[in-house]
């Protein structure tokens, strides 16, 4: 995946004979801010690795964009890009029709599906990471509940929560996880009060699929919780005493 | 290791439902003057922003939330004096306050974004859990405001100005004072209320993190009947929905989620349905209005 992106670029930075000056507009657009600590960074950092990594690439990002706007990538088209990165699951519909309204610019979107000439998704197999974290939390667990808070019950979310429950049942078959759904990417109070929630209810292990994973380490953390992040391997410095395992994304060439 | 179901929920109810108490009683202080202030939620992410970036930057917390409540004294001032002095129409300011709280709310915190500070420090009750100095504090803070309300003569002469500004005026007494006096306490109750948030409940800031709870709390001054005291009962309903569904959902119940997220907010249109209409007479008469005095 990581190739083709870069080939891709290196096609329409060499390819395009309209960009006299050998350089590619980027856009990128992100569901919330990029020093989230989390999902946002991540492709933050791997675009930032990208520009560094190919000459003559300019980057407009615009942040916080909800996941309706068509605005904010038009308005980077008209600014000459032709690149659009379209960072949030629920950024799909928007980029689409936007697509099909620019079919000289290329949208990668990322945990998609809908596909097109210039329309491509790409993300990580994040449920064969999964299975080994549930594993560990299956082992860990001495009340055998398993905390999950979730975000947006979107297909990659149901995924990671039942191959975490698959890697728990498969070394500890009592093992049960009890998910609570925010209903947002992003509610910080929201998401305390569920992981507090879900340690009320008996959970010892308590992991998260939203975009920062600040949040319910902390709660973890200062109920005595173990826990497992996601979105970001720095965020274990939150939780110092309860980390057991954690995923990150690098998004860029490492 | 579990907590009973009831202690959890009550627990989670107090600690959620304290910044909505804050913000309700310093809406209701303002409305009792006649102003209503739909900007509260742009007060409250003001009061989170700013109570987060000075608790990172000094390192106190209890300094952090005064600043925040300060900062929200002062944006509720500016609030006062575009509404009172200028006579500008009271709902389009506050939305236009709601709108400049988004803004700088997100520039004050921007940088502080990830950040890790030690919030406010939490004192444990044994079979219900930890409760912070803003939580223990509430409950007499409405308590002081009813006796401020209601058994003390400014209190009068601000409900007299909120009733009839004219007749308060050829009384005596200064319906701009007072109503500035007014918001400059709404400002900093405000402020506390978002400053808990962020430094009280989830020790992070992040863009809107409010969430719509400004809204709720002017929802919720017409539900306690403009009364301090009542405000308490629906801060506890309010925070006890949110904290009964999260709870519910953490037990395993097999509910749809997006069906327990809705049952906050299908509660408070349920609460106003039948005790909004009531609720109308209670309403201070000049809510809303501006007064234009004599000249």
């Amino acid at each position: 995946m990581k190739r083709f992106l870069l080939s891709a670029c290196l096609l329409l930075c060499f390819g395009l004979p309209a960009a006299a000056a050998d350089t590619l507009t980027v856009g990128a657009i992100y569901v919330g801010t990029t020093n989230d600590y989390g999902y946002n960074r991540a492709m933050h950092d791997g675009l930032e690795a990208m520009k560094a990594a190919v000459p003559g690439v300019t980057l407009l990002e615009a942040e916080n964009v909800p996941e309706t706007a068509e605005a904010d990538m038009e308005g980077m088209i008209q600014q000459g890009a032709k690149l659009i990165f379209a960072t949030s699951f629920g950024h799909q519909q928007s980029a689409f029709n936007l697509a099909k309204k620019h079919p000289d610019v290329v949208f990668e979107h990322a945990g998609g599906w809908m596909q097109a000439p210039n329309f491509g998704n790409f993300f990580a197999a994040t449920q064969a990471a999964w299975y080994p974290m549930g594993v560990a939390a299956g082992a860990m667990t001495k009340s055998n509940t398993l905390g999950f808070v979730a975000g947006v019950p979107i297909g990659y979310v149901i995924g990671n929560i039942n191959a975490f429950a698959l890697g728990a049942r498969s070394v500890n078959p009592k093992a049960e996880v009890h998910v609570v759904v925010t209903g947002s990417w992003s509610d910080k109070a929201k998401e305390a009060a569920a992981a507090g929630a879900l340690i009320d209810q008996g959970a010892d292990v308590v992991t998260m699929h939203v975009d920062s994973p600040a949040t319910v380490l902390q709660v973890a953390e200062s109920r005595g919780a173990y826990s497992i992040g996601f979105q970001s391997i720095e965020a274990r410095t939150l939780a110092p005493k309860g980390w057991l395992t954690g995923l990150g994304f690098t998004w860029g060439h490492s | 290791m579990s907590t009973p179901f009831a202690a959890a929920v009550l627990s989670s109810s107090v600690l959620s439902g304290t910044s909505l108490l804050y913000a309700t009683l310093g809406e209701l202080v303002g409305e009792r003057a006649g102003i209503v202030n739909l900007g509260l939620e742009g007060i409250m992410l003001i009061g989170a922003a700013m109570g987060f970036a000075v608790t990172a930057y000094a390192g106190n917390p209890y300094v952090g939330v005064a600043a925040a409540g300060f900062a929200c004294l002062a944006a509720n001032l500016i609030f006062g004096f575009i509404v009172i002095e200028r006579r500008a129409n009271q709902l389009a300011a506050g939305l236009t306050l709601m709108f400049f709280g988004f803004g700088a709310s997100a520039l004050i915190g921007r940088p502080f974004i990830g950040t890790v500070i030690s919030g406010l420090p939490r004192m444990r009750v044994p079979g219900l859990g930890a409760f912070d100095a803003l939580v223990w504090l509430a409950v007499p803070t409405s308590l002081l405001l009813w006796w401020l309300l209601f058994r003390t003569r400014w209190g009068l002469a601000l409900r007299a100005v909120g009733e009839d500004p004219a007749a308060a005026f050829a009384a005596g007494q200064k319906p701009d004072l007072l109503q500035f006096q007014a918001l400059a306490v709404a400002g900093l109750l405000g402020g506390i209320g978002g400053a808990h948030l962020s430094v009280g409940l989830t020790q992070t800031w992040d863009e809107g993190m409010t969430a719509g709870r400004g809204f709720i709390a002017i929802a919720l001054v017409i539900f306690a009947k403009w009364n301090p005291l009542w405000a308490v009962a629906g801060a506890l309903v309010f925070g006890g929905a949110e904290a009964l569904q999260l709870q519910l959902q953490a037990r395993g119940a097999d509910v749809s989620p997006f069906l327990m997220t809705m049952v906050p907010y299908v509660l408070t249109l349920l609460v106003l349905l039948f005790w909004g209409w009531n609720r109308r007479s209670a309403a201070p008469a000049a809510l809303g209005r501006n007064f234009f005095g004599v000249e």
